[in-house]
């Protein structure tokens, strides 16, 4: 090995870069916390947790810099002082196995939460009881969806994803038949009926519901304060004809309906739905309580799996701390609502969910080994001494 | 240990990449006709969390992920004039609030029933599809045209002819009615448990034979 290389590999190494890194990773800790009040749980652990760097926007230029690690580089620095740790540490294998178990494991441990914050997707599935549904909503994140109804047996849905929504911006695919101009944008809005005699200005919507309803924009909220309602006036056109102009809202729960040269759409702004190659079905949710009491004893919900390309159809109840894992996603019961006939499952697809399960095996297996290998040393030693 | 390292600066890339692209596809796949819900009347979107505080959370659960609480509001449509009513004994009327034009309260308390009106631009996505919804949020199998017609009470206001409907399932019951004004339809709609909503059933339709004009 190379001197600098070696050099490299001990500075990496080194027992002052790990308490650097827990430091500023407590550091991180308490500021996403102190945050939580202004940006929401999720919104704060996005800022300070789910990227590499925590940004923040240059007084007066409205340009965002980097200005502080966040738990993402922190935590490829851990794996990285750990594993320069292993390779570093002298000593034969057979001595020093129970040491690369436990660092094994620790690398596991910050690698299955860094694979957690990267590539882990939450979602829900909301159904009533009766109901079958082989969709999941992600409720961060939007889609104008323009849907054409004109085969007979598939409906052809266009997804265009709302973030990218910018006022005066088009968005367009050639294979989409109609182009939607974002005429307004809003992150997050008020929607009230327009009353007849009102004095407001016109609706910039002149065709579906916008004509009959006032926008009032809101500054963005934390899911805590009740979420936002993302909100616009699009423009549709056909060949550079314009359609008219609707409103769009996440405050808006019906399709509106547009007709153009003998197709029928529905235009709709929804969570954005991931669709699955299987359904469920709600046949029974229950919500027990202690008798004489109002207080929960049980929130289950027993469904009804079906994956026609596996031949499956089977019942499974999924309760609390009881998920259904099934290919690649936990179903966790998580809410319920309208008189206890709809279930909300938490829907999670994490493909380092095993990690820290190997991680603690490791760690274990590891001190485990260690503790051995101390007492061996220790027996000699007496029976040298004896 | 350049590897590790190099490999990591290209995953963090492909990360930031990806996630940079998909803002800008436009993605397009088919579905089959049956998984998307017909328009309907005063519909949460399919597979959203009620409305009003509907949706709560198991005491000590961990709140849902994003967005979650975000309440869904039903669609509306131009109105001309207005629809107005003459309210039966024992009922209370709240101001329209976000898209409702009015919510009546019947009782107090916790036994206490609600009513929503809201209008929707045509014929408000059909009075099969939004009766069948109101069925199968009961928990009951949906109708054909011909159950349909059977099941609902034509009844004469001033207002004109209001189509009504009671849907009774296993534990909740819906009363609801429904009026067309030319540009829109009107929804009255009563939702909660079967007695309760039994005994609300004659001054519910008092409400819809009162119906008017506010021209």
């Amino acid at each position: 090995m190379k001197k600098t290389t070696r050099k490299a590999l001990s500075l990496l190494a080194s027992m002052h870069l790990t308490v650097a890194l827990l430091v500023v990773l407590m550091l991180l800790v308490v500021l996403c916390t102190l945050h939580q009040v202004e940006l929401g749980t999720y919104g704060s652990v996005l800022k300070y947790m789910r990227g590499f760097f925590v940004y923040a926007a240059l007084p007066g230029l409205g340009v965002r810099v980097p200005v502080f690690p966040a738990g993402g580089l922190v935590g490829l620095g851990l794996i990285a002082n750990l594993l320069a740790v292993l390779f570093s540490a002298p000593g034969a294998f057979r001595q020093r196995a129970g040491f690369w178990l436990i660092h094994t494991g620790l690398v596991l441990l910050v690698l299955g939460e860094f694979m957690t914050g990267m590539f882990s997707v939450e979602t829900q599935m909301t159904v009533e009881e009766g109901q079958t549904v082989n969709y999941t909503e992600n409720r961060g994140r939007e889609e104008l969806v323009l849907i054409d109804h004109s085969l007979p047996e598939f409906d052809e849905v266009y997804s265009m994803d709302a973030a990218a929504m910018r006022e005066g911006r088009t968005i367009s695919h050639p294979r989409m038949p109609l182009d939607f101009k974002v005429i307004a944008h809003y992150p997050n809005a008020k929607l009230e009926r327009r009353p007849p005699d009102s004095k407001l200005p016109p609706s910039k919507a002149n065709r579906g519901v916008g004509p009959g309803v006032t926008v009032w924009p809101l500054a963005p909220a934390a899911e805590e304060q009740g979420g936002n309602q993302r909100t616009a006036y699009v423009e549709a056109t056909a060949g550079g004809k314009p359609l008219g102009t609707w409103l769009v809202s996440a405050a808006l729960a019906q399709p509106q309906h547009i007709d153009h040269a003998g197709g029928h759409y529905s235009l709709l702004l929804r969570p954005k739905r991931h669709y699955l190659p299987y359904s469920i079905t709600l046949k029974d949710f229950r919500h027990d309580v202690y008798p004489g009491t109002s207080i929960p004893k049980n929130f289950a919900s027993l469904i009804q799996l079906r994956h026609p390309q596996r031949g499956e159809d089977r019942e499974v109840l999924i309760y609390m701390n009881h998920p259904l894992r099934y290919a690649g996603k936990a179903f966790f019961q998580a809410s319920y609502g309208k008189g206890d006939t709809l279930s909300v499952l938490q829907v999670v697809e994490n493909p380092g969910w095993l990690l820290p399960y190997v991680s603690f095996l490791l760690v274990t297996l590891g001190l485990l080994f260690q503790f051995a290998i101390q007492m061996r040393a220790f027996s000699k030693i007496e029976g040298g001494a004896g | 240990m350049a590897k590790i390292l190099s490999g990591s600066a290209v995953l963090a890339g492909a990360v930031l990449c990806l996630s940079a692209c998909s803002d800008k596809d436009v993605e397009i796949y088919r579905i089959a006709k049956t998984a998307e819900a017909p328009p309907a009347a005063e519909a949460l979107p399919a597979g959203h969390p009620p409305m009003d505080g509907g949706a709560q959370m198991p005491d000590g659960h961990p709140p849902l992920g994003a967005g979650g609480g975000a309440a869904a509001m039903p669609g509306a449509a131009p109105v001309s004039g207005g629809l107005r009513w003459k309210l039966p004994a024992g009922w209370t009327e709240k101001a329209g609030a976000g898209m409702r034009a009015a919510t009546f309260l019947v009782g107090e308390g916790e036994s206490q029933l609600e009513a929503s009106v809201i209008s929707l631009g045509g014929i408000g996505g059909g009075m099969l599809p939004n009766v069948n919804r109101w069925r199968r949020q009961i928990g009951l199998p949906p109708i054909d045209e011909e159950a349909l017609k059977r099941d609902t009470l034509k009844l004469v206001s001033p207002a004109g002819p209001v189509l009504m409907f009671d849907i009774p399932g296993p534990k909740q019951r819906i009363l609801a009615g429904s009026i067309r004004d030319g540009e829109a339809t009107w929804f009255i709609k009563m939702w909660g448990p079967k007695d309760p909503i039994g005994n609300a059933k004659k001054d519910f339709r008092r409400l819809l034979e009162s119906l008017h004009w506010n021209k």
